[in-house]
């Protein structure tokens, strides 16, 4: 099972996007994933971390048998798009100067997944390689097929892009492909909570507790859809 | 066990014509059942005492929708006191001087209803400051809790009654700093949080000799409530703070923001505060304050947008078999399958269970049904998360972290 997650690092919903994939691919590796399991994510270099972060806690399954790292199921492909200062991407991609010099301070943040075995890295993200498009990258997969691919917060020029990269046939399942953030039509939060929608006469900060309950049942939603339909029959109960 | 409310809200007016309310609510979100009784000392005191009744059930209003009116407020006659779970919180809005001898006797009584599940706190409103509503010796148990001061608005007095009812303790805030830019504004924002009776963590760099930051970062930061970001120029080139950001926002416990001189924002931040201060030089009192009420204020909206995440996915996941779901008022949720038939309860830890949780759990055992325990367990430090398996296993209570809640539960309807 391969499973695609592209963010594109220039939508407005990105944050929104990356906590979902996040939630999904933790819900998918909280147990020992199969070996042939595999689940890449195409995002920036802050989301990468917050998504890779899921599987951190979960590395002891993917212990060091017969001298070789079991390998983790989530792989990251850094993509372009935040304008990151030297600085920054540093601290998330290469050993920075800022930091004292001992060991485990001695790479950046997506280093540290790497070596603790959270994540893998992509044969495409390399050592000192420049951070690629999300468009570039898409189409330098041409030849990767994955069974499921998850579009989400980009443009429709990057969406045709991974659609070629869903395996064709199959179960009918196979090419599932999904826009979780437009699919207003499962988000319907009234469904559940319906006292946030009430009107009320309020102030900013009961807005702002409004709105957090509303985003975080939004998310709980999502997810729910994405477990009962994208990810079926991949997870086990 | 009561299952028609969970928290009630009242207020008792001291003027001429007493003026009272009680309210009872039914919140998705509540950790356990709650009594919020507002008593206005005297009579100066009582638009202070109205004001502060009205954020309250403003705020509860937007999370339980509109309340049942039970009548008159009764302070020790109330149906609440029958509740052995019910966390009991009485404000004493004070405005005048002398404090009338009354009040002593009201907390005194009020602390001893249900001890270790009750609390008073003086609210002084019009200037008046603790050693002064309590000089000499005539108040000897008011004078031992902690007072507020209200000035302004009610709204950050409201936040602090609600974060201790419906948060359940007063939690923990990690501060993550540059320490070369911010060690000024983090040592007096360390002081002003502690002194409001915060746990703060300050200093990652005092961690334990021989762990991995990564993982002794995850315990340290999921044990606590929120974690709060003093944003200066080179916050985003440092490492462990894109760590602490990625982990707050993964974890659902915030990040804050405090940004100084309008360094660069990191992203995601839930709420900010600014200032134009230098953070490597000591706050003023002023913005020592502004840090304290910026955090309280943004800590139930958290804590309860992450209750709601796990108690969405329980009624989905619910629903989603033709069952459904039922709020107990012990701040348990409880689902059932389509023909009514209970079978699982779930109490929402949010951080690694505390044995507080464990225990409300075990008491809520009850025939055949499965009881879990949703929480971010697995970032327990390793004989910590050995021990959590060990009683849980004891106590015929399951362990469940929000990635595998709705499917556990789903399976279980």
């Amino acid at each position: 099972m391969k499973i695609l997650f592209v963010i594109a690092p220039d939508d407005s919903e990105r944050e929104a996007a990356t906590q979902l994939v996040a939630d999904l691919v933790e819900a998918l590796t909280y147990r020992a994933a199969p070996q042939e399991w595999q689940f890449l994510v195409l995002a920036d270099l802050r989301d990468c971390l917050e998504i890779g972060l899921a599987t951190l806690g979960r590395s002891a399954s993917r212990t060091v048998e017969g001298g070789e790292r079991v390998r983790s199921p989530l792989l990251l492909l850094p993509v372009g798009g935040e304008d990151f200062d030297n600085g920054a991407e540093n601290a998330l991609r290469h050993p920075s100067n800022d930091i004292p010099p001992d060991s485990m301070d001695n790479g950046g943040t997506l280093e540290d997944l790497v070596q603790l075995g959270a994540v893998e890295r992509h044969e495409r993200w390399t050592i000192g390689s420049q951070v690629m498009r999300v468009d570039q990258a898409l189409e330098l997969m041409v030849d990767e097929r994955f069974d499921r691919v998850l579009f989400m917060a980009g443009n429709e020029n990057q969406e045709n892009l991974a659609s070629r990269l869903v395996r064709p046939g199959g179960d009918g399942e196979s090419d599932y492909r999904v826009r979780a953030l437009d699919d207003r039509s499962r988000l319907d939060r009234n469904r559940v909570s319906p006292t946030l929608w009430s009107p009320l006469n309020e102030d900013d900060e009961n807005a702002a507790l409004r709105e957090t309950i509303a985003s975080e049942v939004a998310n709980a939603v999502r997810l729910s859809f994405l477990l009962d339909t994208f990810a079926r029959g991949e997870l086990r109960a | 066990m009561n299952s028609g409310w969970n928290a009630i809200l009242q207020c008792e007016t001291a003027g001429a014509v007493v003026q009272w309310e009680c309210l009872r609510f039914v919140l998705p979100s509540a950790a356990v059942p709650t009594r919020i009784s507002i008593l206005s000392g005297d009579q100066p005191a009582d638009p202070s005492a109205l004001s502060l009744f009205k954020s309250v059930q403003a705020r509860l209003q937007l999370i339980a929708g509109v309340p049942y009116r039970c009548g008159p407020a009764r302070m020790f006659d109330c149906m609440a006191s029958h509740e052995p779970s019910c966390e009991h919180v009485l404000c004493i809005v004070i405005g005048h001087l002398p404090v009338s001898p009354r009040f002593e006797t009201v907390a005194k009584s009020w602390l001893n209803q249900s001890p270790g599940r009750s609390t008073v706190i003086p609210v002084l409103v019009n200037g008046l400051t603790p050693r002064q509503a309590f000089a000499g010796a005539g108040h000897p148990t008011l004078s031992q809790c902690n007072a507020v001061e209200m000035g302004g608005t009610s709204h950050a007095v409201a936040d602090k009654i609600l974060e201790l009812a419906l948060v359940g303790e007063r939690p923990g805030v990690f501060i993550s700093y540059l320490r070369s830019e911010a060690s000024g504004a983090a040592e007096s924002i360390f002081d002003g949080l502690t002194r409001a009776g915060y746990r703060v963590f300050l200093d990652r760099f005092c961690g334990t000799p021989g762990r991995r930051f990564p993982q002794e970062l995850a315990e340290a930061m999921t044990g606590l409530g929120v974690v709060l970001l003093l944003e200066t120029a080179s916050l985003h080139k440092s490492k462990w703070t894109l760590w602490e950001a990625a982990f707050a926002r993964r974890y659902r416990i915030g990040p804050l923001a405090i940004n100084f001189q309008g360094a660069k924002e990191l992203r995601g931040s839930m709420a900010r505060h600014r200032f134009s201060s230098n953070a490597a030089a000591s706050l003023m009192q002023s913005e020592v304050d502004a840090s304290v009420q910026f955090v309280g204020r943004n800590l139930t909206r958290i804590s309860l947008g992450r209750r709601a995440y796990y108690e969405t996915l329980i009624e989905l996941a619910a629903k989603s078999r033709g069952g459904s779901v039922k709020r107990l008022n012990i701040g348990a949720v409880e689902a059932s399958d389509s023909m009514g038939n209970p079978k699982v309860r779930v109490v929402v830890s949010g951080g690694p269970a505390q044995l507080r949780h464990m225990r409300r759990l075990h008491d809520l055992a009850s025939g055949t049904q499965t009881l879990l325990i949703a929480g971010e367990h697995q970032h327990l430090p390793a004989l910590s998360h050995s021990d959590l398996l060990w009683l849980a296993s004891s106590l015929s209570l399951e362990p469940v972290g929000s990635a595998s809640l709705y499917r556990r539960v789903r399976k279980l309807i």
